[in-house]
């Protein structure tokens, strides 16, 4: 008893009109078939003593690629984990206050953070597309006065990319302590290990803010899964 | 409605004869084959068919669950204790001279020091494409005043067996543990130890650990890749 299994060529020259049904395109239809059944399931077809065919696992045995979630996580409740202080107007690291205990400030990233296979986001600044990665970061400062703030993520291992960058624009009169969540979009990442940094701008020189949560996710709904061209079915043709 | 036919039949090429008519049964097994990956794949009721009757695959062995090879789900622990703060201390140890030779964990009031839910199918029981134990992956932020004080490593008190031992780089920082023990499908108990040979501190700032594609899928036992299977055998 014999079972192949192989992914052939299945065109219409096998199945011109007019003529019996032969043995070859029967012959490559069970093959194929056969092979999506080791492709799918990953263990030998009916009747089969060996599997062929690698498992597909949505990577590099086949399989379009899948968010997995969150990939980062940091939080140590009230005790905060970074404190930003404005020396300048510019981008600066979110522990830049911590001076030599500072990640950033002794060369290391904030945060190393691994990517699913298949997530290469498109473009050379801002991804311009799916795949990337998206963040809520919580914060809190008391300014007491006109909040002029943007927040970044940026990525080292792909020379400095950046996320979108967030403004958080408000006048805060009544309520001088602020605190929330801030939702940053479109990571720039690649598959594998990510070093990331995470970056606040104040217009206000002195102010603080001191990043307490972080999460780091591949979401399917906001981040989309990785590009991916459907043409469509083909039509039966009727000619 | 006429009847959808969904199975797995045996496709051998036996029933299929050169220069004979085909007889009816190998359409049968080709179109209940198909039917049947196409419910196992989408999950949804074949084309033209009032109920699905296959479980669709969940990339979990066939002993525990729907079949597919397992697939690695990424971070499944992390922690981070952002700045280093002297008033705060955490996965810190300090060591003195008496601690020489004895293994400290770094939470040493908390057993296990972390739990983690390893998916179905990654298990040290099994190989990687490597041939090496499938394993959790892990990244510490090391930091430490004495690259001599010790080497870390983790303890998988569920599955039983530790990971290789780890010395801190000098300067510190990223630094990867690449074989810890794991039971798939279950809450792993992990501690990570300090075997101790010198005096100083250590500290972990930040550790993910990490079902990844290299070290915790198992390997397949197909013989070809999927996309490379065009070969007629």
């Amino acid at each position: 008893m014999s079972v192949k299994s192989w992914f052939s060529i299945l065109d219409d020259a096998l199945t011109a009109s007019d003529r019996f049904l032969n043995s070859e395109a029967l012959f490559r239809a069970y093959g194929f078939a056969n092979s999506l059944f080791e492709g799918l399931l990953d263990r030998t077809p009916p009747g089969a003593t060996s599997q062929r065919v690698k498992g597909h696992d949505h990577d590099a045995n086949g399989g379009k690629g899948v968010a997995r979630n969150t990939v980062y996580c940091a939080g140590n409740g009230s005790r905060g984990l970074f404190i930003f202080a404005a020396s300048n107007t510019s981008f600066q690291f979110a522990d830049n206050f911590a001076g030599a205990n500072s990640r950033a400030g002794i060369g290391f990233p904030m945060f190393s953070v691994p990517v699913s296979p298949g997530f290469t986001s498109p473009g050379a600044g801002v991804p311009t597309g799916p795949p990337y990665l998206d963040a809520m970061v919580a914060y809190n400062f008391s300014f007491g006065e006109i909040i002029d703030v943007e927040v970044r993520f940026v990525n080292q291992t792909l020379g400095g990319r950046t996320s979108e960058e967030v403004a958080i624009v408000g006048t805060q009169l009544d309520d001088p302590n602020e605190r929330s969540w801030v939702y940053i979009p479109k990571i720039p990442v690649v598959p594998g290990w990510n070093s990331l940094d995470l970056q606040w701008r104040s217009n206000n020189v002195g102010d603080r803010i001191h990043t307490t949560c972080i999460i780091i996710s591949e979401s399917q709904e906001v981040s989309g899964s990785p590009v991916c061209v459907d043409v469509g079915p083909e039509t039966r043709k009727l000619t | 409605m006429s009847l959808i036919l969904k199975g797995f039949g045996q496709m051998t090429t036996q029933a299929i004869r050169t220069r004979a008519k085909a007889a009816f049964g190998i359409g049968v097994r080709l179109y209940s084959g198909i039917n049947a990956l196409y419910e196992s794949l989408a999950s949804t009721a074949a084309p033209g068919s009032q109920q699905k009757t296959i479980i669709s695959h969940d990339h979990t062995p066939g002993t525990e669950g729907n079949n597919g090879i397992p697939i690695p789900r990424g971070t499944i622990y992390c922690m981070d204790n952002g700045t280093y703060d002297a008033s705060f201390r955490n996965w810190e140890i300090v060591t003195t001279a008496p601690d020489i030779g004895s293994n400290i964990s770094f939470i040493p009031w908390r057993t296990p020091n972390l739990k983690v839910l390893v998916s179905p199918g990654i298990d040290s029981s099994s190989l990687t494409a490597a041939a090496a134990p499938v394993a959790l992956q892990a990244r510490l932020f090391i930091q430490t005043d004495n690259t001599g004080i010790g080497q870390v490593f983790f303890q998988n008190t569920t599955k039983g067996g530790v990971s290789s031992l780890l010395s801190p780089a000098p300067g510190g920082g990223y630094q990867f543990i690449n074989d810890i023990p794991c039971q798939g499908g279950a809450w792993n108990d992990l501690n990570v130890v300090l075997r101790v040979t010198g005096v100083g501190y250590i500290r972990i700032l930040a550790m993910v650990i990490y079902e990844s594609p290299t070290y915790s899928q198992p390997a397949s036992a197909g013989t070809v890749a999927f996309s490379g299977a065009t070969t007629r055998p």
